[in-house]
């Protein structure tokens, strides 16, 4: 392992890293109490650089975090930048402000600096630094050198590399991660101790602070971050679910045998052949040793992809006629059906609406809305009429004009700050989150404030005109392209060119708008972005979690779960012509699509390779209209046409506590994340007693009151209610147990409103499973 | 129905009570594991100052400092207003004349007049107070972070599963948002439990929480049922999204089938001599049942005073919003005060007479203070010029009481026109700390936005010593 290349330090750097392993190794977790011997050898008589030696050491102690002196107020007025990015300002900051107190040039150990980070004179963060540890010598020699400043002869940091790259552990093993600095001048050390890490995965494996991993009793993929500096390495590992020899070889037997089962299928040759997304799978439960679920039954199936496609329950008779069906690739006609049903488009169209910030609240005037109702129905007629995804986005990135007229311009009523475009934007269509390289170098990522103020030029000569002066959101303003803007660094003062995420500077010419040029980046056909994003935001949809998850954070250190399929589908996609439905199609007949959500003792734990299918709970919209559905009474909402389902409200301003206590989003970010759903106390209420559920389970015309009335008998009502609810058949307890509370509730309307509310409340009801 | 009866297979004899019997079976089985489960979730902030809670009344529209808390009796008049400052039961602290209640018990409270902010309009105000954060945007109320309420109601969430955490008494048109106390990046889920609507009304009553009437007896049924037929395992969901869907469907049930919390709604059931010590206005009853609440294990719960009821003064105005504009300032106070005065001095004797004063800690502030300058325009309503103050967050003053803090004093002061803080500025940030202080809440906490940065409780603020 040949960590360090001697050319400038001499001798002591080789003792160095040889303490720093015995360091790694024997005090595992602590940043102190390095033992003296071996510290007085690091002692060396070298130039302490400021940049890349005490800034990580400063880094490493948490001085420089968001909850201490990295703030922005700073603490107790001592201000350092976040994470140490800039070095030049927490030069400032340590030799020059409060009048040079903070170092004492002459008794170095008298400094403010190590008094504090010692705990040898009172400090509110407590003891962070051991006398004479390693860190505390280096920071000792750099004062009695004089505290040189950084400059721009220093060496600085090229890269980080961490080994092992990749390894396959054990569950309740450890590894030791070693992780190497090399810098401009062609040096490089070990920084094992100095790096920051973070897993992505902490029920499967931790992270001590000197880079010792351990894993857990939970078996999956996870990945460790090492962060030096600016720079960052991943070490990627997996816990099988298996492991022994003999263990793999019935697994991978068993898997042999689903796929012989699935090639002999009659719907399954041709899908096998041509979707590869079943072989990406097979290949990944094989590598960590998991079988799958077993597929899930018709029933099950109809209620999962008729919820995931169109937002709404299969009807009665929906669900009698597919059960009654012939075989033959029933599943795959039934896709291709959904697709083609107007509720495809307006449950989609509201997913959109959430993403694209279709925001209603804020208004004062209907006419003033107005504009919600126009880009909905562009976002719904875009879908429906199965526009090209990159077409879909590029109208509205380069849309101008009258928002009236062109519908996708409203986006930028939303969406109108520099911040806001670079955040949509990368977040909504590239898949990444960069807020953090506003203010700093992004910590978990390569994204640096000239990236964020490079995107944001390609909006800056987005102007406006007209629109409502007193409103903060105006309504038909005009978009238009501005003859000229500039947006320069924060930090720099340089003015920056617009240029896409990790690209270079756009080529324009006078006229060139810069969002086409964006656009045209976008759909390139190597965008490393743009239809991974789409293809991962379409399969989390479907499979309830993505391979990159969260499904807008994509970084080196959050990699995919399975990036073959990742890719796969990408580059199917484009190859589409980024045709929406087409990509739908090839998610939901895949095989893991199919399974069952309940585990076995060959996948339980997996929540990360879609060996079973994930169950959520239905989104708010969907949800009321299934209840309004099962119970045949329509919800009423303020403002727009009767009959007007939740799935198909113009935005999230139109007035009803059942959507907003089961997550609706406020529309406030681009993230899916804003549709929550975590339960909540004042959910059951709503479910339990609130007048609007009442009214559905009592009105006169409504299923509850019309079964009531009906002459069928207990065992022929609780049948067609499980039937309607669960989109399945009672089985025998179910049909017993709902038997026996008919026979036993004197007053039949109340037997039906019972038996139906107690279902609607279910978790079978209130999930997609 | 004997018809019906007659074509089915199971025993005749069976009865209502022995259904129910066989599905309370069930809740015993379940209950241990339950709770086993949340022993777990609760575990993290145990044993620490669990039992203390805040009420926080809320005078929307931005308490008038300069004719309540802070007086200035030797400003000139355009400055100091109609009102002169009366002493009270503590040497040297003074308030305004139409608060005799509050003088006489000025020891069991402490008035702050150096808060301050910057944010000049009520939403941008409401935004930059309640939630602790500078505001993305200066308009609109709906909160970018979770207000300080939806903070304190998720940490307590799973240490007191079966109570309301964070109610919010407010006007029945309005929604979390409308006061900012949405809970931006928690999730729409840790809004409050709103109470819509004046509580001394005769009509008052909680939405989905006032059982209907023929519902009552069925709801034992339905929780049975709901026991016997939910049959998806909570092994197939590793978020914990279904078990914890489940508990709440079971909670929600006991709390319309047990009498605890919504005794606490039943004011009726207070003396009637407290009750009108209180009030019997909205301001009254709504910090009486503001009080009742937190006894039942509320940690937080929002009191948002704006009319007091009943017929009010042509020169008047519905909330504290006092610009000429809109009101009379001084005749609105006139008007006003005493009910303020009536509804806040109970609050606080009461909680005192009960020994809650340890438990519960008072806030009373509105979202920045006004102009310390009269000014004179035609008033919208009345059609003649009339004084008013005009929005202020340079300057506000606020009370606070029990909490185990340190009453009888004020703390910080304005200039002599009471512009601006002279001694001691403090930010509405350092109020929370020492609410969150109060709470047992590590304000170091953080929760991630909708960019995953996450974000501390509080960025800034330090707990204000001389309360503690």
């Amino acid at each position: 392992m040949a960590f360090i290349d001697l050319k400038y330090r001499g001798l002591s750097c080789r003792l160095i890293l040889f303490t720093t392993l015995i360091l790694a190794f024997e005090f595992q977790g602590t940043v102190e109490g390095a033992p003296q011997e071996i510290d007085r050898a690091a002692a060396s008589p070298s130039a302490v650089y400021f940049g890349t030696e005490v800034v990580p050491i400063l880094t490493k102690l948490g001085c420089n975090g968001g909850g201490c002196h990295g703030k922005a107020t700073g603490q107790n007025g001592f201000r350092l930048s976040l994470f140490g990015f800039e070095p030049e300002f927490d030069y400032e900051a340590i030799v020059k402000e409060s009048r040079g107190r903070r170092l004492s040039l002459a008794a170095p150990d008298q400094s403010l600096l190590l008094a504090k980070a010692t705990a040898t004179m009172p400090h509110g963060g407590g003891r962070r630094l051991a006398v004479d540890s390693h860190d505390y010598q280096i920071l000792r020699q750099w004062i009695s050198q004089g505290a040189p400043a950084p400059s721009e002869d220093d060496p600085h940091l090229v890269r980080v590399e961490i080994t092992p790259h990749q390894q396959i552990m054990h569950s309740e093993s450890s590894l030791q991660l070693h992780v190497t600095g090399a810098f401009s001048d062609g040096t490089s050390r070990d920084v094992t101790l100095q790096a920051i890490y973070q897993s992505n995965e902490v029920g499967i494996a931790t992270v001590t602070n000197s880079g010792l991993v351990q894993t857990s009793l939970q078996h999956g993929l996870f990945s460790v971050m090492a962060r030096f500096g600016e720079q960052l390495a991943t070490f990627h590992a997996a816990v099988p679910f298996a492991s022994e020899p003999t263990q793999l070889a019935a697994i991978n037997a068993e898997l042999d045998k689903i796929k012989a089962q699935l090639l002999r299928d009659a719907e399954s040759p041709r899908e096998w052949n041509n979707n590869s997304v079943d072989s990406h799978l097979f290949n990944q439960w094989r590598q960590l040793g998991i079988v799958p679920s077993a597929v899930a039954d018709d029933a099950t199936f109809l209620r999962r992809v008729t919820l995931d496609i169109i937002g709404t329950l299969p009807s009665d008779s929906e669900v009698t006629e597919y059960l009654t069906a012939p075989r033959s690739d029933k599943r795959q006609a039934l896709i291709n059906r959904l697709l083609e049903r107007p509720e495809y488009a307006s449950y989609f169209a509201l997913k959109w609406a959430d993403v694209l910030q279709n925001r209603g609240a804020g208004y004062s005037t209907s006419k003033q809305r107005a504009g919600t109702t126009l880009f909905a129905e562009w976002i719904r007629d875009s879908l429906e009429a199965n526009k090209p995804y990159d077409q879909f986005v590029s109208e509205i990135l380069t849309a101008t004009g009258s928002q009236n007229e062109n519908p996708p311009a409203i986006w930028y009523r939303t969406v109108r700050k520099p911040a806001e475009y670079v955040e949509s934007v990368a977040q909504a269509f590239l898949g990444v989150r960069v807020q953090c390289a506003q203010c700093h170098h992004h910590p978990t990522e390569r994204w640096s404030q000239s990236d964020y103020y490079g995107l944001a030029a390609v909006f800056s000569r987005v102007g406006r005109k007209g629109g409502f002066a007193d409103a903060e959101v105006p309504t038909d303003e005009m978009i238009f392209l501005k003859e000229s803007a500039v947006v320069l660094h924060p930090r720099t003062g340089k003015i920056l060119k617009p240029q896409p995420l990790g690209g270079n500077e756009f080529s324009l010419g006078l006229h060139d708008d810069p969002r086409v040029s964006l656009a045209r980046w976008m759909s390139a056909g190597d965008n490393p972005f743009f239809a991974r994003t789409m293809v991962n935001r379409m399969w989390a949809h479907f499979m309830g979690r993505g391979i990159v998850h969260p499904i807008d954070d994509a970084r080196s250190t959050n990699p995919p779960s399975n990036p073959e399929l990742l890719d796969g589908l990408a580059q199917d996609f484009i190859s589409s012509g980024y045709d929406l439905k087409q990509l739908i199609r090839v998610i939901a007949n895949s095989y893991a699509y199919r399974l069952e959500s309940a585990p076995h003792a060959g996948n339980v734990g997996d929540t990360q390779t879609f060996a079973r299918f994930y169950p959520r709970r239905m989104p708010a919209e969907v949800l009321l209209d299934g209840i309004s559905q099962v119970l045949d009474v329509p919800t009423n909402f303020d403002s727009v046409p009767p009959g007007t389902r939740a799935i198909e409200l113009p935005d999230e301003n139109v007035a009803a506590n059942f959507l907003d206590v089961f997550g609706r989003p406020l529309r406030m970010s681009a993230c899916e994340c804003e549709r929550v759903d975590a339960p909540a106390l004042t959910q059951a209420l709503e479910l339990v007693n609130s007048s609007e559920i009442q009214r559905k389970l009592t009105e006169k015309t409504g299923y509850a009151e019309q079964l009531a009335i009906s002459d069928k008998s207990p065992e022929i009502l609780a049948r067609e209610i499980f039937l309607r609810v669960f989109a399945r058949h009672p089985r025998p307890e179910e049909l017993n147990a709902a038997t026996l509370f008919f026979a036993a509730e004197p007053d039949r309307g109340e037997a039906c409103r019972s038996l139906l509310w107690s279902l609607l409340a279910t978790n079978e009801f209130m999930f997609n499973h | 129905m004997s018809r019906v009866a007659k074509d089915f297979r199971y025993p005749q004899h069976l009865t209502r009570r022995r259904w129910l019997k066989a599905g309370s079976l069930v809740t015993m089985a379940m209950g241990l594991g339950e709770l086993l489960r949340l022993r777990v979730l609760g575990g993290e902030l145990r044993g620490k100052n669990q039992d203390t809670a805040v009420i926080l009344i809320w005078l929307t529209g931005g308490l008038s400092h300069m004719d309540t808390y802070d007086m200035k009796p030797n400003a000139a008049l355009e400055y100091r207003g109609d009102f002169w400052p009366i002493r009270t039961n503590v040497p040297g602290m003074e308030v305004c004349e139409h608060l005799p209640l509050h003088a006489k018990i000025a020891d069991r409270f402490t008035l702050v007049r150096s808060l301050s902010h910057s944010f000049g309009d009520h939403d941008g105000a409401h935004k930059r107070v309640l939630t602790g954060r500078i505001p993305k945007s200066p308009s609109g109320f709906v909160n970018d972070a979770p207000s300080v309420g939806c903070i304190v109601g998720k940490l307590r969430e799973h240490l007191r599963p079966e109570v309301l955490n964070f109610t919010s008494g407010q006007r029945a048109d309005t929604n979390a948002d409308s006061y900012s106390q949405g809970a931006g990046y928690l999730g729409r889920a840790y809004a409050p439990f709103l109470i819509p609507g004046d509580p001394s009304d005769p009509k008052f009553s909680i939405p989905n929480l006032s059982i209907v009437p023929q519902l009552t007896s069925r709801l034992n049924d339905r929780r049975s049922l709901l026991r016997s037929f939910d049959r998806i395992r909570h092994e197939v969901d590793h978020s914990g999204v279904l078990e914890a869907s489940s508990r709440f469907q079971q909670k929600a049930l006991s709390l319309l089938t047990s009498d605890a919390v919504r005794n606490a709604f039943d004011l009726s059931q207070e003396e009637s001599t407290l009750r009108d010590r209180y009030g019997r206005n909205a301001y009254g009853q709504q910090a009486l049942l503001a009080r009742r609440l937190v006894e039942a294990g509320t940690s937080f719960a929002n009191v948002v005073m704006e009319h007091p009821g009943g017929a009010s003064p042509a020169n008047s105005i519905y909330n504290w919003d006092c610009h000429a504009v809109n009101c009379h300032v001084f005749d609105d106070a006139r008007w006003r005060l005493p009910y303020f005065d009536k509804a806040v001095s109970a609050l606080i004797e009461d909680i005192y007479t009960r020994g809650l004063d340890r438990k519960i800690m008072v806030i009373v502030m509105g979202e920045f203070g006004h102009t310390p300058r009269v000014s004179y325009q035609k008033g919208t309503g009345t059609g003649i010029l009339q004084p008013g103050r005009d929005h202020w967050p340079a300057a506000m003053s606020l009370l606070v009481s029990g909490g185990g803090m340190r009453t009888g004093q004020v703390i910080g002061s304005t200039n002599a026109l009471g512009e601006h803080p002279k001694d001691r500025p403090l930010s509405p940030n350092d109020l929370w700390a020492t609410a969150y202080r109060h709470l047992g809440i590590d304000t170091e906490h953080s929760f991630p936005d909708y960019s995953g940065r996450p974000m501390p409780i509080l960025t800034d603020g330090t707990p204000i010593a001389e309360l503690l």
